[in-house]
């Protein structure tokens, strides 16, 4: 098996057992959606100041509750199953690869989910929408990034579900602050592109550390 | 920067002795607590030996 | 002569930290802030050590995963202890000092707000640690988290940085040297205070070590008295 082929195969494998159990789907999106309602409940029904804080109220609860996806159990393998991936001779690069894509997709799945909610209950200003199609993409990378490396290193502990998002949220600031001040620079006509770039530095760095990390994960987990 | 120049008040001296005693109060336990868990790790060694 | 060999560093920072305080109260005030600068004597130098204790940690992890040596596990563990607790202290500092100044106890000053996540950062890898019972698991997992958070950190302080000159103006005012002299004089006794306390710790951190051997190997027997458990204690003299 190629290496590629190996990626796939892990993240179709994640994917696949998500699908069952639609743990994102089904239960951390309508959370996250939940949120967004409670929250004017909270600081005022507002329209201008809903449509002024809207936007950073999503990224927020995309952050904090995207740790939800992070650490649901589709995400989680047994010791068998980590057994088994390793007997099969998966390279540790390519299972932290596989497993980024499939954190990645259903943290990209959830904040799809939450845009029809930020939109329908905050009326936010969506001027440069287009370039929402690299931005999300790029935040829930870095959040499939994070999570799969503090997910490797939180692996079978028990305090996991406290541990993780102490681990994930304050590095992941920067991931914040890119899409935050990107939407407002879209909102004000300034130029985004040093945001872009900052949410690409990001990803990159916890890419390469990543996959630099896969090979010490496998040995620190028995 | 009128802030800042505001800022020439009165009771300096009582914030400048509060943070001096709260970062050197802060060492000191630290040091304290050091010392305690070191002494309590030799009585345990001595006593498992 | 033993006394001082054992103690020469306590007395060297004992010293420094004594002549620096001296140096912090006589020396002039600020033009604009007054007397209340005088706060930033002690406030930087522990932001200072928090991060210097930050990259010790992280050196300790790299070299960990490259010789798989205990003595560098211990190095990132207790730098990473010394480093929590300064930066506690210097946030604390921060805070008392913005309150006159700003009138308010935070400014979202980017070096304040990465200190203060740099705490948060601590404590997850303190709170890993002690998540994890086999210590060379322990050493491993921490080790690749203080790498990534070592990595992630300049960019955290740059993008805070760039956030906070979009929505407010810097307020970075130059210093006179003699208060310049006296931070480095503040920087170079906290270096002192550092250095002490890594060794103290480090003391600890060997004596917990051989603690836990001892009580591995005194813990009952495995499977009855046929099998004896390993000894921990042994392994780890190479070290």
């Amino acid at each position: 098996m190629t290496f590629w082929r190996q990626v796939y195969e892990i993240a179709r494998k994640d994917l696949l057992v998500e699908s069952r159990t639609a743990e994102v789907a089904l239960m951390t999106a309508p959370f996250g959606a939940a949120a967004l309602i409670m929250i004017p409940l909270a600081i005022g029904t507002d329209a201008p100041l809903l449509t002024d804080l809207g936007p950073g109220l999503y990224w927020i609860v995309v952050l904090l509750f995207g740790i939800l996806v992070i650490l649901r159990k589709s995400a989680v393998d047994g010791g068998p199953q980590r057994d088994l991936v390793r007997l099969l001779g998966i390279d540790p690069a390519a299972r932290f690869t596989g497993a980024t894509i499939a954190t990645s997709l259903l943290v990209l799945l959830f904040e799809v989910a939450l845009g029809p909610v930020l939109v329908a209950l905050y009326n936010p200003d969506l001027r440069g929408w287009p370039w929402l199609f690299l931005i999300l993409p790029l935040v829930a990378i870095g959040m499939g990034l994070l999570g799969t490396i503090a997910s490797g290193v939180t692996t079978s502990l028990g305090t996991r579900t406290s541990l993780t998002p102490l681990l994930v949220v304050p590095l992941a600031l920067p991931l914040l602050l890119g899409a935050t001040q990107a939407f407002e620079g879209l909102q004000l006509g300034g130029s985004i592109v040093p945001w872009l770039v900052l949410l690409f530095a990001v990803d990159l760095a916890l890419a390469v550390s990543g996959i630099l990390a896969s090979g010490p994960l496998e040995e620190a987990v028995t | 920067m009128i802030d800042l120049v505001a800022a020439q008040v009165d009771n300096a001296w009582w914030y400048v002795t509060v943070a001096y005693i709260v970062i050197l109060g802060g060492m000191a336990a630290f040091v304290a607590w050091l010392g305690f868990r070191t002494r309590r790790a030799r009585r345990e060694l001595e006593q498992l030996s | 002569m033993t006394m001082i060999r054992r103690f020469w560093l306590e007395a060297a920072a004992v010293l420094i930290v004594a002549g620096s305080l001296f140096r912090s109260f006589t020396v002039e005030a600020d033009v604009v802030q007054g007397d209340v600068q005088r706060i930033m004597y002690v406030h930087v130098p522990s932001a200072w050590l928090a991060f210097l204790a930050f990259v010790v940690t992280m050196i300790g992890s790299v070299a960990w995963l490259r010789t798989r040596n205990r003595r560098w596990d211990r190095l990132a563990a207790s730098s990473a202890e010394i480093g929590v607790v300064f930066t506690g202290l210097a946030i604390l500092a921060g805070m008392i000092w913005a309150r006159p100044v700003w009138g308010q106890f935070w400014t979202w000053e980017p070096r304040l707000v990465t200190t203060a996540l740099l705490f948060f950062v601590y404590l997850g890898y303190l709170a890993l640690r002690r998540a994890v019972v086999d210590p060379v698991q322990r050493a491993q997992r921490a080790a690749i988290m203080g790498i990534v958070a070592a990595v992630q950190i300049p960019i955290v302080y740059y993008s805070v940085n760039w956030w906070r000159s979009l929505h407010q103006a810097s307020s970075r005012n130059s210093i006179d040297t003699p208060l310049r002299i006296t931070l480095l004089l503040g920087v170079l006794a906290f270096t002192f205070v550092y250095a002490v306390l890594l060794r103290r710790r480090l003391e600890l951190a060997h004596l917990e070590e051989e603690l836990e051997a001892r009580r591995f190997e005194a813990s009952p027997d495995v499977a009855g008295a046929g099998i004896t458990a390993p000894s921990l204690a042994k392994a780890n003299k190479h070290d």
